[in-house]
């Protein structure tokens, strides 16, 4: 197994690689580097869109609570896909029709704002730094359980990877890479299905000794109020995850972004039911695992024959790296082209803003993992946090700023601060549980951010018509003239293909 | 992406080591499994189950529940003191014998890597070992032995009449989807450019 192991972690590395020098090639500019020459397709990025949600939270975290709690963590997924489809008709055309480069680049021209472009970029390396400390995190302890090496020396090989894919060919190498790591995983899940279900001496013996085992593997072990704040968390946040969000730049057009989001959804369909059933008949096998963490890292390795369970671990580690290499895209560009570009050095050449982007990257990779040796927090609950903040301060400006025009910058910083500010708030008092009240920090959070995005916008002046001409379409036909806003993103970076 | 902050363990307290020893004879196999193990209360649940065309019949201790639904079989071993105790389970399985129902307790296993021994006699030395669970050694002598770190709930012995065996062909499947489906995905790539 373990040489099995090492030749498919080997052939896997050399194939991303040359992927990463086959993109460098062909990177010349800012737009090359961060929006892949807006060049992707719909089923790569479907595969994209699925490699960047499936994290190591999926396939560790998720196929863990499966195998402790059961069928009823599945209904999380309806909140993520509910977020989904909400970026599919709300968010993501608009986005991909305005063809900017960051999530900071789209409030700066919506709102009409750089201080709010400043705002946004800040909020989004820190949060998304948290993200990274989780995901080193669970690299370490999967090469530790699997590889037995010390977590040190497996987050420095994944910085040190996924760094220099990530800072060779920026979002092209990385579409093709996550494409390539989405079949993977895949791949690997479902056929891991049957081999554990003839392990485990099929669908009945299964259900009935998992029913004797504990009867709420197929009922409520989480309530309905628990699952509502959980896929809120999830739904919220992914409906306006800048990195998520980043993707949809890189694609063809309008029409492009909307078919991957549902093939996306489709592949995490398919990994979803996979995990689920992966879960439970990993505790046919080990009914008692000394923890679920280790549920997926122990079936990969002591189950499946040798290429799957290889190929399993690899999709685990891919899962990770795809995460990671989008986190840097989203935060390095949130330094090089949003800080960087606009206000350290305006009017830097292009191949100066890629080079910024790519210490940036390496930078904001090496820090985190410094907080991720300290093992501050488990993986799942830095996970979940760090969901809850990104909706909290996220969703509101994103979703209803794109929606309604009468959302102002004064507004947007008021839900931005005000919502990460009441999600901070009910997380440090202990509020977070559901013991007392039954209601959860995300769902303050988002509250909090509406009304003071509504009240605020209602007392401030109005948007200029001018900012809000990309983002609505009556506004083009009423106001036909050139867009002369604030970081509109097409005055420096050409139109949308 | 998704994940939750509830207990990370499904128990608390931990198994210290387990060693089975399994002898598998025609269309019987006696197994005997002790247990070390550190309880938190003063009953330990054992719970094994049966395959159809199976039966288990267990000889020592004498239990006051046995099969307590169709297949499983619940066994409340009570704890003579305090501290660390030692269990130990006798039964023989009766009809199929290619998949060994072991007696798991509601206990996780312990930090220890090789927490679990399994020792297997009986089984024909030329039988390939691909499909089995846990994953078999055979050593000189001929017993099949496994260690794990976790307590698996049954054992899958090995049979002679599945020369190719599941795995390997699940891993030749694997390899075909993706080798197919790469040169799938580079010809539609080289005639589109």
């Amino acid at each position: 197994v373990t040489l099995t192991l090492a030749v498919v972690v080997t052939v896997y590395l050399s194939v991303i690689m040359g992927i990463a020098l086959w993109s460098a090639v062909r990177t010349k500019t800012e737009e090359d580097f961060l929006a892949a020459g807006r060049s992707i397709g719909p089923f790569v990025g479907g595969a994209v869109l699925a490699a960047t949600q499936i994290s190591a939270g999926t396939l560790v975290g998720t196929l863990g609570r499966h195998y402790l709690a059961g069928i009823s963590w599945w209904y999380v997924w309806f909140g993520v896909w509910a977020g989904w489809l909400v970026s599919a008709f709300l968010v993501a055309p608009k986005l991909r029709r305005f063809g900017a480069l960051t999530i900071p680049d789209y409030v700066a021209a919506r709102f009409a704002s750089e201080k709010i472009r400043v705002l946004a970029a800040g909020l989004i390396i820190v949060s998304y730094s948290i993200l990274l400390v989780a995901q080193f995190q669970a690299s370490g302890e999967i090469a530790q359980a699997v590889f037995g090496v010390d977590p040190m020396v497996a987050m420095l090989l994944l910085v040190a990877s996924t760094s220099v894919y990530t800072m060779l060919g920026g979002v092209r190498s990385s579409s093709y890479i996550d494409f390539l790591q989405a079949l993977i995983i895949a791949v690997a899940l479902v056929i891991a299905v049957p081999i554990l279900l003839h392990q485990a001496g099929g669908i009945s013996t299964s259900f009935r000794f998992l029913r004797a085992l504990d009867a709420r593997l197929f009922g409520w072990f989480y309530g309905p109020r628990e699952l509502i704040a959980l896929s809120a968390s999830f739904g919220l946040s992914v409906a306006v995850a800048p990195y998520e969000l980043t993707r949809f730049y890189s694609m063809r057009d309008e029409k492009t972004v909307k078919q991957a989001i549902f093939i996306s959804i489709g592949f995490q369909f398919v990994i979803g039911v996979s995990v689920l059933l992966i879960g439970l008949l990993t505790r046919v096998l080990f009914p008692n695992l000394r923890s679920v963490d280790q549920a997926s890292s122990i079936m990969a390795f002591e189950v499946l024959p040798p290429i799957v369970g290889s190929l399993l671990i690899i999709a685990m580690i891919s899962a990770i790296m795809s995460t990671v290499n989008s986190i840097l895209i989203v935060t390095g560009g949130s330094i090089a082209h949003d800080l960087y570009g606009r206000f350290i050095r305006p009017g830097a050449s292009q191949r100066r803003l890629i080079n910024v982007n790519r210490i940036s990257i390496v930078v904001l990779a090496i820090v985190p993992m410094y907080v991720a040796l300290q093992k501050l927090g488990d993986v799942q609950s830095i996970v979940v946090e760090q969901t809850k903040f990104i909706a909290s301060f996220f969703f509101v400006p994103v979703v209803i700023g794109l929606n309604w025009r009468r959302g102002t910058a004064a507004g947007a910083v008021a839900a931005m601060v005000g919502g990460f500010v009441a999600c901070l708030v009910w997380e440090l008092t202990g509020q977070g549980g559901f013991a007392s009240h039954g209601i959860d920090a995300v769902e303050v959070g988002v509250l909090t951010s509406l009304v003071l995005f509504i009240v605020v916008s209602r007392l401030t002046r109005p948007v200029a018509p001018e900012s809000l001409r990309p983002f609505f379409r009556d506004q083009q036909l009423l106001k036909p003239s050139k867009v002369s806003g604030i970081g509109t993103g097409r005055s420096t970076l050409g139109s949308p293909r | 992406m998704l994940g939750w902050t509830l207990a990370l363990t499904v128990a608390t307290s931990q198994l210290g080591g387990v060693r089975i020893s399994i002898t598998v004879e025609n269309q019987r196999a006696r197994v005997e499994a002790t247990y070390r193990l550190n309880p938190p209360g003063d009953t330990v649940v054992y719970r094994a189950i049966r395959i159809p065309g199976q039966s288990v019949v267990v000889e020592h201790p004498n239990v006051t529940e046995g099969e307590v639904s169709p297949g499983l079989t619940r066994l409340p071993l009570a704890v003579s003191a305090p501290g660390e105790s030692i269990h130990t389970i006798g039964y023989v399985v009766i009809g199929r014998v290619d998949r060994l129902p072991l007696f798991v307790p509601d206990v996780v296993t312990g930090t220890a890597a090789q927490t679990v021994v399994i020792e297997i006699r009986g089984v024909d030395r030329a039988t390939p070992l691909g499909d089995a669970f846990p994953r078999l050694r055979r050593s000189e002598d001929g017993t099949l032995t496994a260690q794990t770190g976790d307590m698996p709930s049954f054992v899958l012995i090995p049979k002679a009449t599945n020369p190719i065996g599941a795995n390997l062909l699940a891993d030749l499947a694997a390899v075909t989807v993706i080798v197919l489906g790469t040169i799938y995905w580079i010809a539609r790539r080289v005639g589109r450019s």
